[in-house]
């Protein structure tokens, strides 16, 4: 994704033309990010949409020496997040944990894991928790610290991490269910 | 996959292999979306200049409009009392005289008292007045005093009424010393003198009622004049108020207007609308209008270049589309308050709130290799005003003068405090406000 300075001022300028060239560069990026948040194709187009506007709306913030892919993509995150605790559901249990320290193994689990496609994981992760789902994206694809998302998600270092570790045993219990169909692949 | 890459690793990775392929519907959609939030910015915005020129322009008139008289009634009565209040009484008396009769009748019979003159006041009727002049006359009586009497007479008490009362016995007592042959019948007539100075008490105590009933007669007096100065203060302020609820009740006035606006450094263009005046009071209006005007900015060198191809084939040649902005138009709401200097002379002062309608350009295309035009063709087109406010607010100065009994002449001043252009927009980022003058002929419709 390669998008130019003059595209960007043109943006600014609100030349419609620009902008549309604008959505077409991003449009593949920032679906990938809002496929792994949300849980329908039609629930991520839409999300692309607001988070497209708001990266429109903010552009005179940008600033050029940052890398526009990291800048959009922070952006989309955040719209994503917003969207989700604005619609979180409230008597959904969360776990409050002060500290947690990762002690199990998931090697055994990536000869398998690199066998599946983008869809068959992401099927996966989508089988999580809301909560988890959106810590686990955070932290493991979208490299957030346990620190940010604490922030972000309004919650504590350690339920980051508990839910991080959550999800990795959730989906091993998942993936090690499916172990013998890839096997009989 | 190598042995190091982590569960995380390969997850990150196998994730970022989807890809998604460029939606046309969906970019209809988020179009649908950017236009809708602009138009909901624009209002928006739109609302929150108007109503700050709104604002100012309250805030201009409010001191004016705020001018109302006062009506306490208590400020009233104190000013009615310092103006009946007589200059050679000090405010203690002034006080004293100003209770009424009830009280001062009973603080009057308390002094008395305390005095040991009397034992008990005296009710003081309108009767008892007129009984007091025949008991002037009594006085007569005291001719006949002795010197032991005159000495039994002399009244030296520390108050104002005994000083007053001792005064009043003077001339008498006078005359009784004079008379040196009364001395030989002291004795005989003791008996008379002792009966006289019975008299002289009750004369005494009849003064000091009478004083009292003049002192309530004042205090009549001055609440009497009170109530007709707060009468007539009221009758007053009620005139004013009428005068004023009458202005306030005058319909608007409506007038119309064409002249000239010109602005600083550009051309006079033309200016017309409407007007419509509220008179709050004989010398105070407020007003509003609308008005349409256009502004020549040509000098403002607003010019936006924009290559829309170019091509590669022996050197280069670019196709360029050249807007050249000349004209803005504006819809123009003022709101001010209009001061009537004489029958002839008003100002007023306000804000000036514009609304861009449109805008003039020179739209012109041409072919440019290494800085030579080709096929060049201009037209002129109204459109293009991303690249200007669409809201301005300026504050307003005017003055008018009544030429014939509906035809006034009006010269107004603007000053713009927003940029005319947006901020980067074009290559020239000066700040250009409008500075505008504005001379009229109006006409009242009614």
């Amino acid at each position: 994704m390669n998008v130019e300075l003059d595209l960007i001022t043109a943006c600014l300028n609100k030349e419609r033309r620009a902008e549309s060239e604008l959505y077409k560069i991003t449009y593949g990026y920032l679906m990938s990010i809002c496929y792994r948040y949300v849980n329908s194709t039609e629930d991520a187009k839409e999300m692309l949409n607001i988070g497209f506007l708001k990266i429109l709306t903010n552009l005179d913030k940008y600033k050029p020496e940052i890398p526009f892919k990291f800048w959009i993509r922070r952006i989309m995150i955040n719209t994503l997040i917003d969207e989700y605790r604005k619609k979180k559901i409230h008597d959904e249990r969360i776990q409050y944990v002060d500290n947690y320290i990762e002690t199990a193994d998931y090697s055994e689990l990536n000869p398998v894991l690199a066998r599946m496609d983008a869809d068959q994981i992401n099927s996966l992760i989508k089988k999580l928790p809301p909560t988890s789902q959106k810590v686990f994206n955070l932290f493991v694809v979208d490299g957030y610290s346990h620190k940010e998302i604490s922030r972000m998600l309004g919650m504590s270092e350690g339920t980051s991490k508990w839910h991080v570790n959550f999800s990795k045993e959730k989906l091993k219990e998942m993936i090690l269910k499916i172990i013998p169909t890839f096997n009989r692949i | 996959m190598s042995n190091e890459e982590t569960f995380e690793d390969i997850v990150k990775s196998k994730l970022s292999e989807k890809e998604f392929s460029f939606d046309e519907e969906n970019w209809e959609k988020a179009e649908e979306m950017i236009a809708f939030f602009r138009k909901k910015e624009k209002i928006k915005k739109g609302a929150f200049i108007f109503f700050s020129g709104l604002l100012l322009g309250i805030i201009i008139m409010f001191p004016f409009i705020n001018r109302t008289k006062n009506t306490n009634p208590e400020l009233i009565t104190q000013n009615a009392e310092r103006a009946v209040k007589p200059n050679n009484i000090d405010n203690k008396q002034y006080q004293a005289h100003a209770k009424s009769p009830v009280d001062l009748e009973s603080t009057e019979k308390e002094e008395m008292k305390d005095n040991g003159r009397i034992s008990s006041a005296p009710n003081v009727t309108s009767s008892q007045i007129k009984e007091h002049v025949s008991q002037e006359q009594h006085t007569s009586t005291i001719q006949s005093f002795t010197k032991k009497g005159r000495n039994k007479t002399k009244f030296q008490g520390s108050s104002s009424r005994e000083r007053l009362i001792g005064v009043a016995a003077e001339p008498v007592l006078d005359k009784i010393t004079s008379e040196e042959s009364i001395e030989k019948e002291e004795i005989a007539i003791d008996t008379k003198v002792k009966n006289d100075l019975t008299i002289l008490k009750d004369s005494v105590a009849k003064t000091d009622s009478v004083k009292v009933v003049l002192v309530a007669a004042a205090d009549s007096i001055v609440k009497d004049s009170v109530a007709l100065v707060k009468k007539d203060s009221s009758v007053k302020l009620n005139a004013d108020n009428e005068k004023a609820n009458l202005a306030f009740a005058k319909p608007w006035q409506i007038s119309v207007f064409v002249g000239g606006n010109y602005l600083m450094g550009g051309t006079l263009n033309p200016f017309q609308g409407f007007e419509f005046i509220k008179p709050i009071d004989s010398a105070w209006s407020i007003g509003t209008g609308l008005d349409y005007t256009y502004l020549n900015i040509k000098a403002s060198n607003a010019v936006k270049t924009i290559v829309t191809n170019t091509t590669y084939d022996f050197g280069y040649t670019s196709e360029v589309v050249q807007i050249k902005t000349n004209d803005l138009h504006y819809i123009v709401v003022p709101v001010f308050v209009q001061r009537k200097l004489n029958e002839k002379n008003s100002i007023l002062l306000g804000a000036n709130n514009y609304m861009l309608l449109t805008v003039s350009n020179n739209y012109s295309t041409y072919k440019e290799s290494y800085g030579n035009k080709q096929n060049e063709s201009s037209s002129k087109t109204f459109g293009y005003s991303s690249g200007f406010n669409p809201y301005d607010i300026g504050l307003l100065l005017g003055y008018k003068r009544k030429l014939f009994n509906n035809i006034s002449l009006s010269l107004y001043m603007n000053y713009g405090l927003m940029n005319i252009k947006k901020k980067g927009y074009y290559t020239d980022n000066t700040f250009d406000r409008n500075v505008s003058g504005q001379l009229m002929l109006t006409y009242r419709l009614r």
